[in-house]
């Protein structure tokens, strides 16, 4: 076996591990009263039943993950690194099948819908978290770092790493110029502003759909600590644009063996404290437990018709104004497919970047 | 710490939606529970939290502006006025005894006891004359 390929393959185990442990707890950090995608009555998951389909789905999410497992060391040992992503697509693939077997499962459990809507004759007048000034941030540290770049130019060398092997040995180079060094940074720029406007958007226009003190209370916290989540990542982002742009200054980092191995550790970190940001908020007083419901004031489900969750997961209803919904398995947001804004939020925030990544860093 | 009227619609009633949402904002305004000057959503709240097309909440508003229960100015959103009840047409007078005929009608068809229409009625005139009369 190839040591060099040893930690690529440690790190891979790592991602699979931590996808499988948030696709098997997930169950437990959605809505009480909706199941594997489908709305049910609140005390569903505490019966025998749906906890045998709990069960199941997550007996059926470790065999494709040892399966994902087994693909990435067949990978590491016929000497093929390539074939790690399989690995990965495997697990992923897997998963949603296991999903999409619970949810089979579920489905003729499911209670009826309401439909009625209800809204509070308000304005809305939370404030997303921090303010103006906190979205200053980022781009105050993506302006400093150009700032010292062109205070140091001279300082950088005329050519200069940009890219490292599996091996971490250099694999591409750049001459100094303009966009090699800025390019980066503008990235930066592009990226913190699609998350800025996304986190802004959603955090505004995410539908309240629960009315009751208590609930209501949860929703907002849930609602907040989604803008958090996403505010961080902002930072996150900035910080790491902001050192790779900095590197050409910094000589001992031109083999950075332990960038390669501190970064995957570092977003790790950043997952799991997201992760459990957005579990507490939503535990607290979000309605995972059936006792958030007691009275039965509260009806049933998202207030959105089962119907319109394609594979449980997609979320299309040309009736629904609504650009952001609430995910119905999994944490944080996700986009009503059948609006054409929120195909320009999908082109801003992926394509945008990606293209300029293009344009500028190639 | 007050919390702000509600209304509930229902997505599924042939009812048009805009007539649903004009109903229950008329019924929350005739009550008083929202004072002159008070604020309301903005369209684009308003309809996404109620699953609507924001056409069909701006519809609603300006029906009830025209009725004169509030002030719609561009960029300010829609605020409550201070409203003057208008002296009732015989048109006006007529309507509304024929659709409480019909109201009434149906309920005792849909087999509502006469005296508990009759005991719902006295209700509701106690509580509208003690609602106007503060």
């Amino acid at each position: 076996m190839n040591a060099s390929l040893l930690a690529p393959l440690l790190f891979l185990a790592g991602d699979l591990t931590v996808i499988a442990l948030l696709l098997h707890f997930m169950p437990t950090w959605t809505r009480s009263d909706i199941v594997f995608s489908v709305t049910v009555d609140p005390t569903f998951r505490t019966t025998e039943t749906g906890r045998r389909i709990v069960q199941r789905y997550r007996i059926w999410l470790w065999i494709h993950t040892a399966a994902a497992l087994a693909i990435a060391v067949a990978a590491l040992r016929s000497q093929r690194p390539a074939l790690f992503p399989v690995g990965v697509l495997y697990q992923i693939g897997g998963g949603f099948a296991a999903f999409l077997g619970a949810r089979r499962r579920t489905l003729p459990h499911a209670v009826p819908t309401t439909t009625l809507r209800s809204a509070e004759l308000a304005p809305r007048t939370d404030r997303f978290p921090g303010g103006l000034p906190a979205q200053f941030g980022p781009f105050a540290l993506l302006g400093g770092a150009a700032a010292v770049l062109a205070a140091r130019w001279s300082a950088i060398p005329e050519r200069f790493p940009v890219h490292w092997n599996i091996e971490f040995q250099p694999d591409r180079w750049v001459m100094r110029s303009p966009q090699a060094v800025f390019g980066p940074l503008a990235v930066g720029v592009l990226v913190c502003c699609a998350v800025g406007v996304m986190a802004y958007a959603a955090f505004r226009l995410i539908p309240r759909t629960r009315l009751q003190p208590p609930l209501a209370a949860g929703e907002a916290r849930y609602r907040r600590a989604v803008a958090i989540v996403l505010l961080a990542s902002e930072y996150v982002v900035a910080a790491a644009f902001a050192w790779g742009a900095l590197m050409p200054l910094r000589a001992e980092l031109r083999s950075p063996g332990w960038v390669i191995i501190g970064g995957p550790l570092l977003g790790l970190a950043v997952v799991v404290l997201a992760v459990v940001g957005l579990v507490r908020a939503r535990r607290a007083s979000s309605g995972t437990s059936p006792e958030t419901f007691a009275g039965g004031s509260a009806p049933a489900g998202d207030r959105t018709p089962d119907s319109c969750w394609k594979a449980g997961v997609f979320y299309f209803n040309p009736a629904d104004p609504a650009i952001f919904l609430e995910k119905r398995f999994g944490l944080g947001y996700t986009l009503n497919f059948a609006n054409l804004w929120s195909w320009v939020i999908m082109v801003a925030v992926l394509l945008v970047p990606l293209v300029a990544s293009f344009l500028l860093l190639r | 710490m007050t919390h702000a009227p509600t209304i509930t619609i229902d997505t599924a009633s042939p009812i048009p939606a805009y007539q649903q949402i004009v109903t229950a904002m008329r019924g929350v305004l005739v009550s008083g529970q929202l004072e002159p000057g008070r604020r309301l959503p903005t369209v684009r709240e308003l309809a996404i939290d109620l699953g609507v097309h924001h056409n069909t909440v701006a519809e609603a508003y300006r029906t009830l502006a025209a009725e004169g229960w509030l002030d719609l100015r561009r960029r300010r959103g829609a605020t409550v006025l201070s409203r003057v009840a208008p002296r009732p047409s015989p048109a006006v007078a007529t309507e509304f005894s024929r659709n409480l005929r019909a109201v009434t009608a149906k309920a005792l068809a849909d087999g509502i006891p006469c005296c508990t229409v009759a005991e719902a009625l006295t209700e509701l005139a106690q509580e509208l004359s003690e609602e106007v009369t503060p």
